[in-house]
């Protein structure tokens, strides 16, 4: 794992050049990146009574319209799924979103099975040991008794079922699933007066701002508007747009971080992520409680591997290991993929590490998948007594078995971790993925964008509320405090997850075993822990008038 | 001294109010010496001298006006001309600062929207809100239609926020390079010249000579000004003439208490740095009875509120706390918990309604 420092490389055009142009578009709020964080953050400032006044633009290099036309078949799945959790929810609900969404193709997760790959310690996170907590103990430190839990464990009851009781642990959904909710509620805004003009298949092709070169009509004197330090976002179509606020929602390699010259601070991890959509027998699993939604996650010393349940038998595959193990699964047959899908969460460690040696150049089996496996589970079977060690019900259950995996959804991407310097600068501000990045591992990366736009809303509101320019950075200033630290603990947390995990040291094994095992029989602290990765365990008051 | 003390008992704050008639006294004789101390202090910051025309206002007020409440007014020697030119140089230096993202004036920036929230609030609660045009738009101008003076504006950091949310709002300050500085900085935003329900303008003049124009306002505030003025009696009084008859009058400022000086001196000046050493002298401060009594008898206003505030170094941002009849303002940050006195020991808000019949 290597350590490195990014600095910002790319500089930005200077307008120069192109004095003749014709004068800029002014604007209250330009965001540059239409995924889910920038296009959650048009549809939150459009969807609110006081930020829905400004005059916003969404700018994004590939399409956007085109996810209205959405037409998923109930056979098929695409393989970028995301976990909501009630806390996102909710928010997606708040701004309309949810209730565009098609309930059918979005699955709830009641349980999370996680277990140790060396050592088979287990933790089973249930919906049902948070649902009924109104607040917690450490909720009432941080925030005291004013601003309780109580208005989000109202909005977060399952949408589905609309039963409060069993409100799920997150909600499994594609995120061209909730793109789609997006584009449609942006387009109804648009219908209906909202001033926001949506640039798609329109790349940036310059930032700039004359900081500190005054034009004429700066002086006292001169009666001319003086805007010279709003940023210009020049656009490959010749528009140029003058932004009072820029949001940079622009991915890890964010060009407004580079504009900004805001650091972006972290590392990559030496795996990469492999995505699936895979196809299971669901009556192979034999986790008790049949019907609920189970997410399975096992830590292999190579990395994490996932299994997230969607509806209809499928099932989404988050499986981090070494760069050449992804890029030789990516090229298996469908059927010996699904064996080591299978083996991956059966087999040990060093099995499964044999068996991945076994790929050859052009991705065929050197050894028969199925076989090797089934016989090597024989005579792991016969060590019976040895599930008597650790005798709970779940602790023995098996995910259940991958029967195929849907055509072309293979892919993989680099692991990382990344947290900018800063999140805020004059007139810049960064949401999502250009703020920060982590290891999919907790399935927070979503999350952790959606929470940030759901404050910098806020922080808006708040911001025009009081009279301030929202483009300042002491109005900013609120959003950066508050999501920096829970970003970075967030980071902090699943960074040494993966690092603990990424061992087969006997004593740090049985030391993270013992944890596990400990943390798993103590009911409040586990309580905690799911509420904290729910984002029901929000330190920051959210109803602030 | 004993008619002022019943007078100040038959308020609506009562039950905190029992010390009132005793310091009532206290304060008056204290400030009327203050005056001539205070003319020597060398480590004057801006705002401070953003204060000072106020100072020569009052100055004039008791001199024209002495006789009409029988109070022995101060006699403040003439403090125009210890205002050298080496100040007014200092403070062009600092007027460049005034909207410095990390500048000394970071923690007035920060002050701004609690500020705001309880100005709007206390203008809901009164009733000038729902008199002004502001509950027919989207929420967005609540003040529209109300012409607010803000004294002391410095760069213009209230006046702004105040302009934005649809107020016509006039900006005074007695440093002409504070209201350049403001003139300019208002000039970078569209809202501010023709693009929004509100308007702005900055006067570099005194609060007698908008007084002697015979202009009134629906409002009048003056924030974290009155600590450093010469003759805060006097200032009061003008204050008070500038208001229309049930118009508001908003005021902020720091207790003269020890918690004050380990906060706001020893603390935010000295320990931490976050405003300039010498901004604040702990002698001037005022304390709630004492302004209290001043706005009272002097300002001619009613008291409505009185609610501290403070800035919590957990959420970095100025937080209101529990005023005296326990309402927060609409703010739940921690702070929320505290109420008086503790709320009021160190920077605190006042607002008052002038009493129409006098």
């Amino acid at each position: 794992m290597t350590c490195m420092r990014f600095q910002s490389t790319a500089s930005p055009s200077t307008t120069k050049g192109t004095a003749t142009a014709a004068a800029p578009e002014q604007y209250d709020v330009v965001i540059v990146g239409g995924g889910i964080a920038g296009s959650a953050l048009a549809c939150a400032l459009a969807s609110s009574k006081t930020a829905g006044t400004q005059k916003i633009a969404l700018i994004e290099a590939f399409g956007l319209s085109n996810h209205i036309n959405w037409a998923p078949r109930p056979d098929q799945y695409t393989n970028r799924v995301s976990s909501l959790t009630p806390k996102s929810v909710a928010f997606l609900k708040k701004i309309g979103v949810w209730s565009e969404l098609d309930l059918s193709r979005v699955a709830a997760c009641d349980m999370m099975h996680v277990w140790d790959g060396v050592s088979d310690a287990s933790i089973t996170f249930d919906a049902t040991d948070v649902n009924g907590m109104q607040s917690s103990f450490l909720h009432h430190v941080f925030t005291g008794p004013t601003a309780g839990t109580n208005t989000i464990s109202n909005e977060v009851q399952d949408p589905v079922k609309g039963d409060k009781e069993s409100t799920p642990l997150a909600w499994m959904t594609e995120n061209m699933h909730v793109q789609y909710g997006l584009q449609k509620q942006l387009v109804a805004h648009q219908a209906r007066g909202i001033k926001l003009d949506i640039f798609e298949k329109t790349k940036v092709q310059g930032i700039t701002a004359n900081k500190g070169e005054h034009t004429e009509g700066s002086g006292p004197a001169s009666g001319a508007v003086d805007v010279t330090d709003w940023p210009v976002v020049e656009l490959d179509n010749g528009k140029r747009l003058q932004t009072r606020l820029l949001v940079g929602a622009d991915g890890v390699n964010s060009p407004v971080r580079s504009f900004a010259n805001i650091e972006s601070l972290g590392w990559d991890y030496s795996q990469f992520g492999l995505v699936a959509t895979l196809q299971v027998d669901p009556t192979t699993s034999t986790a008790p409680g049949q019907g609920k939604g189970i997410a399975w996650q096992r830590f292999l010393p190579t990395g994490p591997v996932a299994m997230l349940p969607l509806n209809n038998g499928y099932a989404s595959l988050v499986w981090s290991t070494t760069p050449k193990i992804a890029h030789d699964l990516k090229k298996l047959s469908p059927r010996d993929f699904c064996a080591l899908v299978n083996a991956s969460f059966t087999a040990t460690p060093a099995e499964l590490e044999y068996l991945c040696k076994n790929i050859g150049p052009d991705g065929q089996a050197l050894v028969d998948f199925q076989k090797e496996i089934e016989w090597r589970a024989s005579v792991r079977d016969m060590e019976a007594p040895k599930s008597m060690v650790h005798g709970n019900s779940i602790a023995d259950a098996k995910p259940p078995k991958v029967v195929n995996v849907q055509e072309n959804t293979r892919a993989q991407f680099p692991l990382r971790l990344r947290n900018s310097a800063s999140y805020v600068e004059d007139r810049v501000v960064l949401v999502g993925d250009a703020a920060h990045a982590v290891h999919p591992l907790a399935g927070q990366g979503l999350n952790q964008g959606l929470a940030d736009v759901e404050c910098l809303t806020r922080v808006i509101e708040q911001g025009l509320l009081s009279g301030s320019d929202i483009g300042n950075i002491h109005s900013l200033t609120p959003y950066s405090s508050e999501r920096f630290l829970p970003n970075l603990a967030m980071l902090g947390t699943v960074d040494k997850l993966s690092k603990l995990y990424s061992t087969e040291s006997a004593p740090v094994v049985w030391a993270r075993s013992l944890g596990l095992t400990a943390v798993d029989n103590m009911g409040p602290i586990k309580t905690e822990i799911m509420r904290f990765a729910m984002g029901l365990e929000d330190p920051t008051p959210s109803n602030r008038a | 001294m004993a008619r002022m003390g019943a007078r100040i008992s038959s308020t609506s704050l009562t039950a905190p109010l029992t010390r009132t008639a005793r310091t009532s006294s206290a304060w008056i004789s204290r400030w009327s010496h203050g005056a001539h101390r205070n003319q020597v202090a060398l480590n004057i910051m801006a705002k401070q001298r953003a204060c000072f025309s106020t100072a020569i206002t009052t100055y004039h007020a008791n001199h024209s006006s002495t006789a009409s409440n029988g109070t022995q007014q101060p006699s403040a020697g003439n403090p125009i001309d210890t205002v050298n030119k080496d100040e007014i140089a200092k403070f062009s230096a600092m007027s460049d600062e005034w909207w410095a993202p990390q500048g000394p004036f970071k923690m007035l920036h920060l002050m701004n929207p609690p500020r705001i929230r309880y100005i709007r609030n206390r203008l809901e609660a009164s009733g000038a809100v729902s008199r002004s045009m502001g509950q027919n738009n989207d929420g967005r101008f609540p003040l529209q239609g109300l012409r607010i003076l803000d004294v002391g504006c410095g760069g213009g950091l209230l006046t702004e926020a105040l302009a934005r949310l649809g107020a016509h709002v006039t900006g005074l300050d007695a440093s002409i390079e504070n209201i350049q500085m403001a003139r300019i900085h208002a000039k970078k935003d569209p809202l501010l010249n023709g693009g929004a329900p509100g308007s702005l303008e900055y006067r570099h003049q005194t609060a007698e000579q908008l007084l002697e124009q015979g202009l009134e306002f629906d409002v009048v505030c003056s924030m974290e000004v009155i600590e450093h003025v010469e003759n805060p009696a006097g200032f009061l009084k003008v204050l008070g003439q500038l208001l229309k008859p049930d118009g508001d009058l908003i005021l902020s400022t720091i207790s003269r208490t020890p918690f004050a000086y380990f906060v706001t001196i020893f603390c935010a000046e000295h320990l931490m740095r976050m405003v300039p050493v010498g901004t604040h002298h702990w002698s001037k401060f005022i304390n709630p009875e004492e302004l209290q009594a001043g706005v009272q008898d002097l300002a001619k206003c009613q008291v409505l509120n009185i609610q501290g505030i403070g800035f919590n170094p957990l959420s970095g941002q100025w937080e209101l706390m529990k005023s005296r009849d326990g309402t927060t303002a609409g703010d739940t940050g921690l702070l929320t918990l505290l109420g008086p006195p503790v709320a009021e020991s160190a920077n605190y808000f006042l607002a008052a309604k002038k009493i129409s019949s006098p």
